[in-house]
């Protein structure tokens, strides 16, 4: 008996392990055997015959089973072990495409003014003088017409040069109160290392009855749109001029290069303009039949947020489909 | 606008002032600092006199100059036609260092020794004044031998560059900037004292000017002999700093008071004016198109349009002071679309109005530099009324959103040059100084006291709002826009973001839509984008070449954009390119992946835009669509865009590898909500289907005829096998695997019988076709 233990435990595989179940336990197995003598046992001696042959089919099982365990899983282990693959192998490299930073920034935008209850209108890209100029409080003798250098249309019509016309646009459409942006892309007649004929632009305006909206709010929603964008920047304000606002403003964020310190970025000023804004001039609600309300206005462009936000250097390459650029942005 | 430390010196007393704080002042104001440059001569150049100019022994081109320093003489040998005995001029001593490169040391010039250098403007870093050495004059300083020449303030200044907004014509000039900055440092302003150098003669003997009433301009004249004027040394840096340097130094004067003073003027020589017997005389009257003209012999300017320019050399003039309401003149221009000269960017964003002031300026000026004035002056200006309008301070504090007291107002605008009247209440009278024509409203008003005040001084506030729902079509749009952008990103493309111009020669070539040419761009940028695009293809095609030539194996792209048709109408659209191979080179394809097929193209644009429908494009449109793997993309039976493998030529002409195109129209790309449908929870049962049919005849047709039968047991249908050989000739062997499945029992082997050969005999019946045996 010893022996057939001993055989069992120093199976090595569950084929031979079989073997010494059939030898044991099978038809023809020694224990079978033994049970078959059970007939020529005297009537007295059977019960502690049959109880001992028992027992040791009991034990031979359970040694057998537990043998089965470990062998089983020995062998598992090897089959797995022909399986091994070096997982280091790995292409790390993304085939999955990316979000253009232009876009990507101009939806960081939209969602924030989204969160602030500001609704999202467009318009068409093809203006006429009224809606882009003449609207805006911008007469067309007016000097600052230099200042938008403007693609014109055989018919008259133009492109428009920045996305206020969809404020005049909104304003026709529906009445104050109005809490709108615009974003959109926009052309200029302009084309050298820090212009491109058409960039992207957001317009924000907020519409009021009179006397509620003031310089203090538009400071408000910018300097924590600011802060939202480009983090712990410092805001400022300098006074400027817009014919479609009155008082007008550009904003400056300290420089996200420098920290302020000044660099080639800042033309060592520590400062990077970023946004124009201001009170709504009476001109451009006369030019809309809006009476008797107060409104503040901003805009800013979404390329420059852009590039400051990713260290892009070249304005033109967001334009060129560069996968060199904008595979970095997976 | 160029303004300098030194020159605003000479209006307002900012000794005590750092640059800094001042450029910190001109922002905080409005005026935008654009550039601070510090004029900063080397060390070591001096002011030396020629005491004695000889010529060369051996070059004919150099002179050898005995030059007094104060404590030392030295022999300079000089290669300048102008240097002579007498003048004082700017000596680059031994050891002086001009440039990072370049240092003076001592010399042998053909044989003669040489101890410094007599510079010219250009060598001092300023701009060129004149062929050969800088002359030095008393106008610098006093000229003392041997003295540093940055120890002057002329030679030591900092610049300071404004970006002017085009409602401040006030501030296009040195007194408009010091105004401001007078208000802010609450510094008195240095009033010139009239002084002038008169001639005997009066000047009704000498000139007549003719006038006619209508005229809108103000204009001033004096007659002025230059035969004695010498233009200083100060005066000439100065021009060349703010680059306007002249031949002619009666321009450079004139150029010069205009940048000092903002008044504009006019110089008229003698032989230009038309001789009425021994006066010089002037007509003044407006030409055909109502521009105030100046006529001599001929037409000599048109005020505010063009100024008369100097040529001669004559010493007698007729000086004109003059100035024209911007606003009309601005209009005029553009009514008669006139083509106006340099002088109308002053005189449209308002000139400096008060023009006697300006020319006893002027005429004080030359006469010190020489010049003498004839007595008298004849003068056209209208007493124009100054505008007054009344503003509530109430309302100037809700536009602010803060509380300025009235007191405050009405000493910030005072300070500006503005006549206040307290009007009781919170009202105020405003009375506005010609050089402010901007100032028109209480708006503006209010933004004079916020630039004086400072914003970064006004409290930031929150508006309180009441909640609306702010979602539109086109907020709708931008979800639906974003989950397509998301998918596609997935799927392997770049969004890429291309110019909506396009070149029409190109468009044309490739036989693509142009916009009609009645109501394309007038003024293109280039003639690369000289037209509207009509399909964001060409640009998707271009953008792809250039990747393939940095050496990329595998372009994919795709644009969200706006194209245009024939009318020039807008529709947005999305497209697709992919060029090259399926996936990356790796070692799970030995380094050589399968290049991508249309079925793989198909899918990955099926799995971005959403379920569609492929038939063969029955009209192809253009050079860029495959003639045989090309079709429609459809959606709920309408055609929404195309799909198709570049045609090769094109691929091969643009350096692209096997490339695939769709082009489909955004909004038609569905965003609807999902509703679900009940789905059966029995077993589902799977059997193929090989059938023979015509190679000619499409597996849409098939697919069609199958979708079309009425057997709810049909779950789903899908091709998964395709063979022909040489036995099948024409025709083609297709596998098509069904799963079938009921909604309220498990499939029997009946069941599946009975469906199955519903489908066969439908296709036997409809299309003729059958088993394969």
């Amino acid at each position: 008996m010893k022996e057939w233990l001993n055989k069992i435990e120093s199976a090595d595989s569950t084929d031979i392990l079989e073997n010494l179940r059939v030898e044991t336990l099978g038809k023809k197995g020694i224990l079978t055997l033994e049970f078959s003598k059970l007939k020529d046992i005297p009537n007295n001696e059977k019960k502690a015959f049959a109880q001992n042959l028992n027992e040791q089919k009991t034990l031979i099982n359970n040694v057998i089973e537990k043998r089965k365990e470990i062998l089983v899983q020995i062998e598992l282990d090897k089959e797995l072990e022909t399986e091994k693959i070096d997982v280091t192998k790995f292409n790390s490299n993304l085939s999955c495409g990316a979000v253009h930073p232009v876009m990507d920034t101009m939806d960081r935008v939209i969602t924030y003014f989204q969160n602030l209850n500001f609704s999202v209108e467009e318009g068409p890209l093809v203006e006429d003088d009224f809606h882009n100029f003449e609207a805006l409080n911008l007469p067309k003798y007016h000097p600052a017409r230099d200042m938008q250098d403007t693609f014109y249309n055989k018919d008259y019509t133009l492109l428009r040069t920045h996305t206020s016309p969809v404020q005049i646009r909104t304003m026709l459409e529906k009445s104050a109160p109005i809490r709108m942006i615009a974003p959109g892309t926009v052309f200029r007649r302009d084309f050298d290392i820090t212009h491109t004929p058409m960039f992207h632009q957001v317009e924000g305006l907020v519409v009021e009855q009179s006397d509620k909206i003031s310089f203090a709010n538009l400071k408000h929603v910018l300097e924590e749109f600011l802060h939202h964008m480009f983090g712990d920047v410092a805001v400022r304000f300098r006074p400027s001029f817009f014919p479609f606002t009155e008082p007008s403003a550009e904003v400056d964020i300290s420089c996200v290069f420098c920290k302020g310190n000044g660099c080639r970025v800042c033309s060592h000023t520590g400062w990077l303009e970023v946004l124009g804004c201001g009170i709504v001039d009476e001109n451009v609600f006369k030019a809309v039949g809006y009476e008797n309300v107060s409104g503040y206005a901003f805009g800013l462009g979404i390329e420059r947020f852009a590039m400051l936000i990713h260290n892009i250097g070249d304005l033109r390459s967001l334009f060129e489909s560069d996968l060199r650029v904008l595979g970095q942005f997976k | 606008m160029i303004i300098t430390r030194a020159w605003i010196q000479e209006f307002i007393d900012i000794s005590k002032i750092s640059t800094e704080n001042i450029c910190k002042t001109l922002n905080s104001i409005g005026l935008e600092v654009d550039s601070v440059n510090k004029i900063k001569i080397p060390d070591n150049i001096v002011i030396g006199h020629v005491t004695k100019r000889e010529k060369h022994p051996d070059a004919d081109k150099l002179s050898v100059c005995q030059v007094d320093l104060g404590n030392q003489s030295v022999q300079i040998v000089c290669g300048a036609k102008n240097v002579a005995e007498g003048q004082y001029v700017p000596v680059a001593v031994v050891g002086c260092k001009l440039s990072k490169d370049f240092k003076i040391k001592k010399a042998k010039l053909r044989g003669v020794e040489s101890h410094g250098m007599i510079c010219s403007s250009t060598e001092l870093g300023l701009s060129q004044l004149n062929d050969g050495i800088l002359e030095l004059d008393d106008s610098i300083g006093e000229l003392v031998l041997g003295k540093e020449l940055n120890e002057y303030k002329l030679f030591n200044d900092d610049i300071i560059e404004i970006e002017l907004t085009a409602n401040r014509g006030d501030c296009l000039s040195i007194l408009g900037v010091a105004r401001e900055l007078s208000t802010c440092y609450k510094l008195p302003f240095n009033e010139f004292e009239k002084h002038l150098n008169y001639n005997e003669i009066g000047i009704g003997q000498i000139i007549e000017i003719e006038c006619d009433s209508n005229t809108d301009s103000s204009l001033l004249y004096k007659a002025v002999d230059f035969s004695e004027f010498k233009l200083p040394i100060l005066q000439k840096i100065r021009i060349g700093l703010i680059d306007k340097f002249d031949s002619n130094d009666i321009q450079n004067v004139i150029n010069y008071t205009t940048h000092a003073n903002g008044v504009l003027f006019n110089a008229y020589a003698k032989h230009e004016t038309d001789l009425v017997g021994d006066l010089l005389t002037l007509h003044i009257k407006k030409d055909n198109q109502g521009f105030d003209c100046v006529y001599g012999k001929e037409l000599l300017s048109t005020i505010g349009v063009d100024a008369n320019k100097i040529t001669s050399e004559e010493t007698t003039y007729i000086i004109e002071a003059n100035y024209t309401d911007p606003d009309l003149l601005a209009k005029k221009i553009f009514e008669k679309k006139r083509k106006a000269g340099d002088v109308f960017y002053k005189s449209s964003r308002g000139s400096e109005p008060q023009i006697v002031k300006g020319i006893d300026y002027f005429t004080t000026l030359i006469s010190t530099f020489g010049a003498k004035i004839y007595r008298g002056s004849e003068s056209f200006i209208e007493d124009k009324e100054k505008i007054t309008i009344d503003i509530n301070t109430k309302k100037v504090n809700a536009i602010i959103g803060q509380t300025v007291p009235k007191a405050k107002v009405e000493i910030i605008l005072s300070s500006l040059g503005f006549k206040v009247k307290d009007g009781g209440n919170s009202v105020l009278s405003i009375q506005i100084p010609f050089y402010r024509h901007d100032i028109k409203n209480i708006a503006d008003v209010t933004e004079e006291i916020v630039r004086i005040i400072g914003i970064d001084n006004i409290k930031s506030k929150p508006l309180l709002i009441e909640e609306v729902n702010r979602i539109n079509k086109t907020s709708q749009n931008l979800v639906k826009k974003n989950r397509v952008r998301a998918k596609a990103i997935a799927n392997s493309f770049y969004e890429t973001l291309t110019y909506v111009f396009s070149s029409r020669q190109n468009l044309e070539k490739y036989g693509f839509e142009v916009v009609c040419e009645d109501k394309d761009l007038l003024n293109p940028i280039t003639n690369e984008l000289n037209t509207f695009r009509t399909t964001l293809l060409l640009n998707l095609v271009e953008a792809s070449s250039r990747n393939f030539k940095l050496g990329l194996k595998r372009v994919a792209l795709f644009e969200i954009g706006t194209i245009f048709n024939k009318n020039r109408d807008e529709f947005k659209r999305i497209s697709f390119i992919y060029s090259g191979d399926k996936e990356d080179e790796c070692f799970s394809n030995n380094g050589k992946p399968d290049e991508l097929t249309f079925f793989d193209f198909a899918k990955k644009v099926l799995n971005i835009i959403g379920k569609f429908e492929i038939e063969p494009m029955t009209d192809i449109t253009n050079k860029f669509i495959h003639p045989h793997q090309n079709g429609n993309i459809i959606i709920d039976g309408e055609v929404v865009g195309y799909i198709s493998k570049l045609h090769p030529s094109i691929a091969s002409s643009f350096d692209l590898p096997s490339s695939f195109i769709a082009e489909i129209d955004f909004d038609k790309i569905k965003n609807e909500l999902v509703v679900t449908e009940k789905f059966s929870i029995f077993q589902s049962s799977k059997r193929d289907l090989s059938i023979i049919t015509p190679k000619i005849m499409k597996y849409s047709t098939i697919k069609n005829i199958i979708g079309n039968i009425k057997d709810d047991n049909i779950k789903q249908f899908n091709l998964v096998d395709v063979y022909s050989d040489d036995k099948l000739g024409d025709n083609e062997s297709l596998t098509i695997r069904f799963v079938l499945q009921k909604d309220d029992k498990t499939m029997e082997e009946s069941d599946i019988t009975t469906t199955m050969d519903t489908i066969l005999d439908t296709l036997n019946k409809e299309l003729g076709i059958g088993l394969r045996v």
